[in-house]
């Protein structure tokens, strides 16, 4: 962990349950969800995403989401925030 | 005080100018659960012109989600092709005084920019990634407002993004932003594997039929033109527990998507999609003064390398079949799916001129991916691309009136 770095705290997409991590603000929402995927000592906190169906990130409080290659600091994203990890309905059949 | 018993007078206390919707024409991409859903909606609100593009059959388990499931009776005149039962199934249910229900037993893929030409909305009712993908792009080139939705079960997703021209197409959010890879999602038989294998729920009515009001409500916000309630963001709603969130969506830096739009009108050419590429350049190099290039907004796969014979196997399609259905032509099996190394081994045109293979040239406008009212963007060696418009009419894509009957 760095000084720069943040705590943020991700919401699962499915369950309750919640990952923090401290990590720089420069990190990417690319990054991130790959860190999500490889978890920690208990095991990924997400499973890998099915093809064309990504995982999308989004600030709890502000709504706004941050895409694969934009920073955290890019979509405001504060000490101690909440980011909610969706993965968007792609049935329509 | 009377009752007032005029048809849209409740839509009128709602905020509808039922005028409005009767000059729209609404796209709707997929006639399935939610296609049906909002087609169907779309029609009792009164718009004017309904285009159902789907190329898929009904089979027995859409019945439970499908309110324009044909009946017996019905499938011996409207078969069962999706669109064109859908669209027979609907049509009477249309509000408008002068009703128009075209439809089109196709890929949107294989109609083109003309499909687009004098849409009003594009709504999203597929499942594929790559399908939503096509869509996205070519609503942000033609500067039409795009809905998308898409269910998992009970989960919902609304997405809506605003139509936009000049500097507002570059920096606007579309569906690509979010959505980069769409690697391996192509083929409609392996999609629905890996949507199976996932475990993803199928949909169920009661999510269709949420999902499509949503959808349907932000395509009359968006006919209305008010823009201050239709910006790039999505909403998720659980329709079980009623969770639910909203998210404003953002501008990818390096979105794979495009970010552009047609701000000038095309020039309109005579040469048809039937007529060979070499007449489209003849027209062309006449029309500029110049020796034209095309530039092939989807690429046209050649030629590629079937990894089960370990031939060089002719394509000559557009990417997107290619990657749809891609066949060996030398041992008639197929590529395995989404396979990189075949993928890599191909041989792209992404360009065209008059110095280009023979065969290539000889080929109709058609087989290289240009039907009827293509926008075919040219460079030149002086000056900015310059973008045409392919001879035809919107008749050439879709079936409207008495073509409901099957044939």
């Amino acid at each position: 962990m760095n000084d720069n770095d943040i705590e943020v705290i991700f919401t699962h997409p499915r369950d309750p349950g919640t990952f923090t991590a401290y990590i720089s603000p420069q990190c990417t929402g690319q990054q991130a969800i790959r860190g999500l995927i490889a978890g920690d000592e208990n095991g990924p906190f997400i499973e890998s995403a099915a093809p064309g169906r990504p995982y999308e990130l989004a600030v709890k409080q502000s709504g706004i989401a941050i895409t694969p290659n934009m920073t955290f600091a890019e979509a405001g994203v504060g000490n101690g925030e909440v980011v909610e990890v969706r993965q968007r309905g792609q049935g329509a059949n | 005080m009377s009752l007032n018993t005029e048809m849209f007078s409740r839509e009128r206390l709602a905020g509808y100018g039922p005028e409005c919707l009767a000059r729209a024409a609404a796209l709707v991409v997929g006639a399935g659960a939610l296609g049906q859903n909002v087609a169907q909606n779309l029609a009792l609100a009164g718009v004017g012109e309904i285009r159902i593009v789907d190329k898929d059959e009904f089979e027995p388990h859409n019945r439970t989600r499908s309110p324009a499931y044909p009946l017996a009776e019905e499938v011996a005149r409207f078969g069962l092709q999706k669109a064109r039962a859908v669209a027979s199934k609907l049509r009477p249910m249309m509000t408008n005084s002068n009703p128009l229900m075209r439809y089109a037993d196709n890929w949107i893929e294989e109609l083109g920019d003309g499909a687009f030409k004098n849409a009003s909305v594009v709504l999203s009712c597929v499942d594929k990634p790559s399908a939503r993908a096509y869509l996205s792009d070519q609503a942000r080139f033609h500067s039409k407002p795009f809905i998308e939705g898409g269910f998992d079960g009970a989960e919902i997703t609304l997405s809506t993004y605003p139509a936009t021209d000049g500097e507002a197409s570059v920096v606007t959010p579309c569906w690509r932003c979010s959505h980069q890879d769409i690697a391996g999602a192509f083929s409609c038989d392996f999609y629905a594997e890996e949507v199976e294998r996932a475990g993803f729920v199928p949909a169920i009515q009661n999510a269709a039929a949420t999902l499509a009001g949503l959808q349907c409500e932000a395509a009359i916000t968006a006919l209305h033109q008010r823009t201050a309630a239709f910006d790039a963001r999505a909403f998720d709603l659980n329709i079980r527990t009623g969770r639910s969130l909203i998210v404003k969506l953002s501008t990818d830096p390096a979105c794979p998507g495009i970010h552009r739009a047609l701000d000038i009108p095309p020039v309109s050419l005579s040469t048809t999609a039937d007529q060979t590429v070499a007449d489209l350049l003849q027209e062309l190099t006449e029309d500029l003064n110049d020796s034209p290039t095309i530039i092939l907004r989807t690429p046209l796969v050649w030629s590629a390398a079937c990894v089960a014979c370990e031939q060089m196997s002719n394509v000559r399609q557009p990417a997107w079949a290619w990657e749809a259905s891609p066949k060996c032509t030398n041992c008639g099996g197929p590529f395995p799916p989404n396979d990189l190394e075949a993928a890599n081994s191909a041989i792209v045109y992404t360009q065209i001129t008059n110095d280009s293979d023979s065969e290539l040239l000889s080929l109709s406008c058609r087989q290289i991916g240009l039907p009827p009212l293509s926008i075919v963007e040219v460079a030149v060696r002086r000056g900015a691309s310059t973008f045409f418009e392919l001879a035809g009419s919107i008749d050439h894509l879709f079936n409207s009136g008495d073509a409901y009957e099957r044939q």
